[in-house]
């Protein structure tokens, strides 16, 4: 009777780890063999684009890149794959994503992107991350490679790390621990509560007193970093260090331009370097300010409507270009929640809107790795970089012929396959639609 | 040698042509002729919509509206505005531009005219030559120079060594209006701007103190009008706003506080009133142009009086004219539209309120020779929104296209 239960048990074991083994991602193995990609258009990321190029790797390191023929390799024996007539871009870089922080937003157990309290530096997204959440792989499909795992809520929500997307485990998935310090700067102005009758919006009444909580918090960090012999670690003090050292980005989590100008002033007065706008809807009223700031908008919302009922529908659309005429840096994101996975169709939207496209790789690649601060090991396809590479045929910014065909995380070519392709196959099969697509 | 001498003979020639034409033709207009087809015209005076309208603009002027088509000549870029609306560029009856910056700021936001109302160093006089030398993108500008007020700026003293005696003085009286509205005219200003009464934004003045009596600001009409130069008075308070109406003044700037009386005699004596509601907005709220405790405090009591008064003002039949008092600068947020939307509150009609950024405000200003309205022969200083500002006047804040002077100096057109 046991024996019987335990062949039964392992019986079921077996077959429900073949049933899973169609859906489960496996992490790939470190690159073993150096490789050699040949004859695609190559997007570097910061604007040059090689046609015919060819780019090599090995023990996940970019080990030459240029055009085919031209092109200095080392001597090795190199995998060689032809990739001709495809495009090949760096892997994209999600910023602002609550990625393996939340799965199904309406499913309270599993979210866990906010803490308690008004005031966390201290809270960091990496031990929260979930290296098995099932949104991984469609994002990876998509071409997005590391992502910046957000904590959200109260005023300073706490410290964001940059995920590789391909790990067993958060050890394995951290890129680079603790790359910001997200803030979410309070509303000066609240709009009209409807429920009471009200046609009109009013001061936030509790704005002065917030913005001086966030400012003692700044001083008292400040204070703490010139301390000699620390009696006792403050752990929310010791948070804010890496923004007084530029280790760590300030995230200004904001959309009303008098609310970026007041917080950035503060933060400059406390000598905080590296700054990032993210949201920054009303920004372009502030272009000059922003640009002589030098700081960088996330645009986070381009496929959304607009906010004001006098803009035109497609003003979302257009954002990018205007901050990109004005001179500021842009970075395209696709925002919080599993939507995240279509940025670079979004991209593609603010090229049909005036961008140039080299511009929206840039703002999803080269220009994002900087404002992480991991922008000396990846971004861009160049020489000594992590070997973050997107195989594509047909065009990336494009939903209709974007079609990833192979992505290396630091030179692991890692698996594609995952739910979404499987349900698709499946529900090919049982209505006949299947257009040889993966 | 001869040869040689010739040429640089005929070289001088050249460039003195050149200078000449220069000099002779103050706005230099761009040569390209533009279509503009498929338009909708809000001419800036009337309720009307001109449909499937086109408009044809050569040497920086409107040369030809027809709703019958016009064969683009040689050369022209046409533009098909694909029912887009049409209106004349924006008038902004008084702002404080500091630089060149500003300036492109306020173009690019839709305002083609500026009424600058007191800078240092006669800034706004180099603008307006500036801007007719075509050779910049910014508005037109109508300069003033400094305040005239008690206490002048310091820069006045430094542009006017001989002004000494006044370092530290009231500047009152009869002869010293005369003599601050010669100083102005010999800069060659389109306007004189005093203060009646003391300033709204710095927390120690209080705005409802009066600087002048009439029989001083009539002294100082009177002579502005001696240089036909008109004057702008800044008032809050009534006392001092009252004594610049009965002065003869032709605008007054804010007008927090005036009485219903003055009110009268302003529409009575066709004294027009700039309210700029939208800035005491501003001073309620933390950032901007202002950010001060005291003054957020004060403009938690100016705000409910000023658009009290402006409505008032509506009512008993004064002329509205819209502008902002802002400086453009790189941290303001305050654009004309909410100025708009201000008067818009008070009680007037869109087309009021579209006027008063246009026509009307083309008429105080004196320009409306030239600009303001969208008519054969004027300035091609137009703004194209993607609806229709007489529906809902916010149609302001998106500008598709921005043409100045026949330039287009804003194209959202193709997205």
């Amino acid at each position: 009777m046991n024996k019987i239960n335990i062949v039964f048990c392992f019986i079921m074991l077996c077959c429900s780890a073949g049933l899973m083994a169609q859906t489960r991602v496996v992490p790939a193995p470190a690159q073993e063999k150096p490789m050699l990609l040949r004859g695609a258009t190559i997007h570097v990321g910061n604007g040059t684009v090689i046609e015919n190029g060819v780019i090599a790797f090995n023990n996940g390191k970019i080990m030459a890149v240029g055009e085919d023929g031209r092109t200095a390799l080392p001597r090795m024996a190199f995998e060689e794959m032809d990739v001709s007539g495809k495009h090949i871009y760096p892997g994209l870089v999600l910023v602002g994503s609550n990625l393996g922080l939340a799965e199904v937003s309406s499913v309270n157990a599993t979210l866990d992107q906010s803490e308690q309290g008004e005031f966390n530096p201290n809270v960091r997204s990496i031990v929260a991350y979930n290296t098995d959440s099932e949104l991984i792989p469609t994002f990876r499909y998509n071409g997005i490679l590391l992502a910046q795992s957000t904590p959200s809520g109260g005023t300073i929500s706490g410290s964001s790390t940059v995920v590789q997307l391909d790990a067993w485990n958060w050890e394995d998935a951290a890129y680079h621990t603790d790359d910001a310090v997200h803030m979410s700067w309070p509303q000066k102005e609240i709009g009209a509560r409807w429920w009471l009758g009200e046609t009109e919006g009013r001061r936030n009444p509790n704005y002065d007193g917030i913005v001086q909580e966030v400012d003692d918090l700044f001083s008292d960090a400040k204070a703490y970093s010139a301390l000699q012999n620390k009696d006792a670690v403050n752990l929310k003090l010791e948070a804010m260090q890496g923004l007084f050292d530029r280790s760590k980005a300030l995230f200004i989590h904001s959309n009303d331009a008098k609310s970026i100008v007041s917080a950035v002033k503060m933060a400059r007065k406390h000598g905080v370097d590296r700054i990032v706008i993210n949201g920054g809807y009303e920004a372009l009223l502030i272009k000059d300010f922003i640009k002589n700031e030098g700081i960088p908008v996330v645009l986070g919302d381009i496929h959304g409507l607009p906010r004001r009922d006098h803009e035109d529908t497609v003003f979302p659309y257009k954002m990018a270009k205007e901050f990109y005429d004005a001179g500021i840096e842009i970075i395209i994101s696709g925002g919080s929640g599993y939507a995240a996975r279509n940025m670079p169709f979004y991209a593609g939207t603010a090229v049909a809107h005036g961008l140039p496209y080299e511009e929206a790789i840039k703002a999803m690649t080269a220009t994002p790795a900087k404002a992480l601060g991991i922008g000396d090991r990846a971004g861009t396809l160049e020489k000594g970089k992590d070997a973050m590479i997107i195989v594509v045929e047909g065009d990336l910014l494009d939903m209709r012929s974007s079609n990833l065909e192979h992505a290396f995380i630091s030179g692991r070519k890692i698996q594609l396959d995952a739910r979404q392709q499987w349900l698709y196959k499946k529900y090919s099969e049982k209505y006949g639609h299947d257009t040889n697509k993966k | 040698m001869k040869t040689k001498h010739f040429s640089l003979y005929s070289f001088g020639l050249l460039i003195a042509a050149g200078l000449f034409s220069f000099l002779g033709n103050p706005s230099i207009v761009q040569a390209q002729s533009i279509v503009l087809t498929n338009a909708n015209i809000v001419n800036g005076v009337t309720d009307e919509v001109l449909s499937n309208a086109s408009i044809l603009i050569e040497n920086g002027k409107i040369k030809t509206i027809s709703t019958a088509g016009i064969a683009p000549p040689a050369g022209a870029q046409v533009y098909d505005l694909n029912g887009k609306y049409v209106m004349p560029g924006m008038i902004d009856a008084h702002v404080h531009l500091g630089d060149l910056a500003a300036a492109k700021r306020a173009l690019i936001s839709g305002v083609t005219t500026v009424r600058s109302m007191g800078v240092a160093h006669f800034m706004d006089v180099g603008m307006r030559e500036l801007a007719k030398s075509g050779k910049l993108d910014m508005p037109e500008v109508l300069a003033a120079g400094y305040h005239v007020r008690l206490r002048p700026a310091d820069e006045l003293f430094m542009d006017h060594p001989e002004l000494s005696d006044w370092i530290g003085q009231d500047v009152k009286g009869e002869e010293a209006m005369k003599k601050m509205a010669d100083v102005m005219a010999s800069h060659q200003v389109d306007w004189i701007k005093t203060n009646a009464t003391a300033r709204a934004g710095l927390p120690q003045t209080d705005p409802r103190e009066p600087y002048y009596n009439t029989s001083e600001m009539k002294a100082l009409v009177d002579a502005g009008a001696q240089n036909s130069i008109p004057v702008a008075a800044h008032a809050h308070g009534d006392e001092g706003g009252r004594a610049a109406v009965e002065g003869g003044v032709r605008s007054i700037e804010h007008g927090t506080y005036l009485s219903k009386e003055t009110l009268e005699l302003m529409a009575e004596k066709g004294t027009y009133l700039v309210p700029t509601i939208a800035v005491v907005n501003d001073l309620t709220m933390p950032g901007g142009d202002y950010d001060q405790p005291l003054l957020m405090i004060r403009g938690r009591h100016m705000l409910p009086r000023v658009r009290e008064m402006a409505r008032n003002a509506h009512r008993a039949g004064v002329k509205i004219v819209a502008a902002t008092d802002t400086g453009y600068g790189a941290e303001s947020t305050l654009r004309l539209g909410q100025e708009l939307e201000e008067l818009v509150g008070i009680g007037m009609s869109n087309l009021e309120v579209i006027q008063a950024a246009t026509s009307r405000a083309a008429e105080l200003l004196q320009i409306d020779d030239h600009t303001g309205r969208i008519a054969e022969g004027l300035d091609a200083d137009l703004l194209i929104t993607e609806r229709n500002p007489l529906d809902n006047v916010k149609a302001v804040y998106d500008p598709l296209m921005i043409i100045n002077n026949g330039k287009v100096v804003v194209n959202r057109l193709s997205w």
